[in-house]
């Protein structure tokens, strides 16, 4: 399955080079769902090097997965430690990882906070639905590892895929909670965000890796990322800087 | 292709590579899959609780969905073929809509009718109680909006094929609407019948997208075997081959079964 979304991939790539007139400059990006923002932001910034990546956002393991299969990257940003050391104990990395943001874990709660909702135990109370992301990807790796520091055992009515399904529950009002990501949270005014202090006990680093299948074409993109013009773009969206 | 020449010799060259090439089209991926599974760790996953369980619930969501789209979509069907109600056209086109709609959007689109805030589901919520997304039951709901048009497409013109003469023969001898429906129609289009539900039940049993929009993810109440897959995605690439796999192997025996047994006679009954 994955040799088939590798081969869409591609064709997808191809085709954006194609209608590139710098396509020798073009460079694929892969980057964790919850980046999406803040690298649109750059790639609509006329000075920025990111106007001629080629960008695919999904979740982190995932990505990590097409880079195996051969998807020619550039730079791979992940929400996860272990993809990355994965991939550089595979070899695929060109330099050290790099740490370029952080962020924390909240409660995503309905605009106004009508339930009232101000602390991790609150998520425990029977008339209230929750939803949180699944274990296996790292969001719902995170959660489960803030309530288990926390010694707080919670019943989700549904283990959402990612970050943006569980902020979509909470916009639509399916649910009245959900755990996600500050960034997430902010990125829209349909949820209000709870910040437990519970949160700092898991640390969310955002790692960059260049990758070897396209060599020499990153580096511009990494060094923006961490320079003052990327560092300002993450701050804008809610990141923590490194 | 060589072989396929000299067994029917009438297809002319050009159809029998351009259906040699279709096949390959669908063949490939399949091939790929089988070769790419670990069968070693089959047993393994078999004997996994969560994949028996995902397994168990997508079969009994898929033959419930099923079997409302026949109660439903058999007289929706006869409708569009037979009756001349106005706006036939336009309903038809409404009716099927749902097959081309990103399944995620359907997804949406149930939340915003069924869902606790939605249009029905808010009354549903505030005057009985009931809250459908999260539980089986909206599982049921999301396969059969997105599965049902099958049915109702195969039946439709398996209604407008056959000959209305018997039908004629029955009403002359003073049969009812509802007996000549039940035991002249109904009878004569069964392999259209059967057709659609079989394709309705791979289309339900193969449903992802607006079941995890609209029924969410939680086990042994909303994760199906294709939801089951896609976490596995995540965390264990080996594993959701093999469910994958396994979900293959499942339609693949079904299909075959059913296509020698009843719905072959489609194209001998013609």
């Amino acid at each position: 399955m994955h040799r088939v979304v590798q081969l869409l991939f591609a064709a997808v790539v191809v085709a954006a080079c194609g209608s590139s007139d710098q396509r020798s400059e073009t460079t694929v990006v892969f980057a964790a769902s919850s980046l999406v923002d803040v690298l649109n932001d750059l790639s609509n910034d006329d000075e920025s090097a990111f106007v001629r990546a080629v960008m695919s956002f999904a979740s982190s393991a995932s990505l990590s997965a097409q880079v195996v299969d051969g998807a020619p990257v550039g730079l791979f940003v992940s929400a996860d430690r272990q993809q990355i050391d994965e991939l550089v104990a595979a070899g695929y990395g060109l330099s050290d990882p790099r740490v370029v943001a952080r962020n924390s874990l909240v409660i995503a709660v309905e605009a106004g906070n009508p339930l009232g909702i101000q602390t991790l135990d609150d998520l425990t109370r029977s008339d209230l639905l929750l939803a949180v992301a699944a274990p296996g990807v790292p969001l719902g790796e995170y959660s489960e590892a803030m309530l288990r520091a926390a010694d707080i055992e919670v019943s989700p009515v549904t283990f959402e895929a990612d970050a943006r399904a569980v902020l979509a529950k909470v916009v639509l009002g399916e649910v009245d909670a959900g755990i996600v990501y500050a960034t997430d949270a902010t990125s829209t005014s349909d949820v209000a965000a709870v910040y437990v202090p519970e949160a700092d006990a898991v640390a969310i680093e955002y790692f960059a890796l260049e990758i070897t299948t396209t060599p020499g074409r990153s580096s511009a993109l990494l060094n923006e990322l961490l320079g003052e013009r990327g560092q300002q773009a993450l701050l804008q969206r809610g990141f923590v800087l490194p | 292709m060589t072989t396929r020449a000299r067994h029917e010799q009438r297809a002319p060259l050009l159809l029998a590579v351009l259906g040699t090439l279709a096949v390959i089209f669908f063949v490939l991926p399949l091939f790929a899959l089988a070769v790419r599974v670990p069968w070693s760790s089959l047993v393994d996953v078999l004997g996994n609780e969560a994949t028996t369980e995902a397994l168990m619930l997508s079969i009994i969501t898929s033959v419930i969905t099923t079997a409302i789209a026949v109660i439903f979509g058999v007289p929706l069907a006869w409708l569009l073929a037979r009756s001349t109600m106005p706006g036939r056209q336009m309903i038809r086109a409404i009716c099927t809509l749902s097959m081309v709609l990103p399944p995620v959007v359907a997804g949406v689109a149930l939340l915003a009718s069924l869902g606790r805030r939605g249009v029905v589901g808010q009354l549903l919520n505030d005057w009985i109680g009931l809250r459908l997304p999260f539980t089986m039951p909206a599982v049921v709901i999301a396969q059969l909006f997105v599965a049902m048009p099958f049915l109702v497409l195969t039946v439709e013109s398996g209604f407008a094929r056959s000959s209305t003469t018997a039908e004629e023969a029955a009403r002359t001898l003073g049969a009812s609407p509802w007996y000549v429906f039940s035991r002249v129609t109904v009878p004569a289009t069964r392999s259209a019948i059967l057709a659609g539900a079989v394709l309705t039940w791979a289309r339900a049993l193969g449903e992802f997208g607006a079941t995890i929009t609209f029924a969410g993810n939680f086990p042994g109440a909303t994760r199906t075997l294709p939801i089951a897959t896609y976490l596995a995605l995540e965390t264990n690439v080996d594993d959701a081959l093999l469910i994958s796999m396994l979900m293959v192997m499942l339609s693949l025996v079904i299909l075959v079964a059913l296509r020698g047994r009843w719905i072959g006679a489609i194209g001998g009954a013609r």
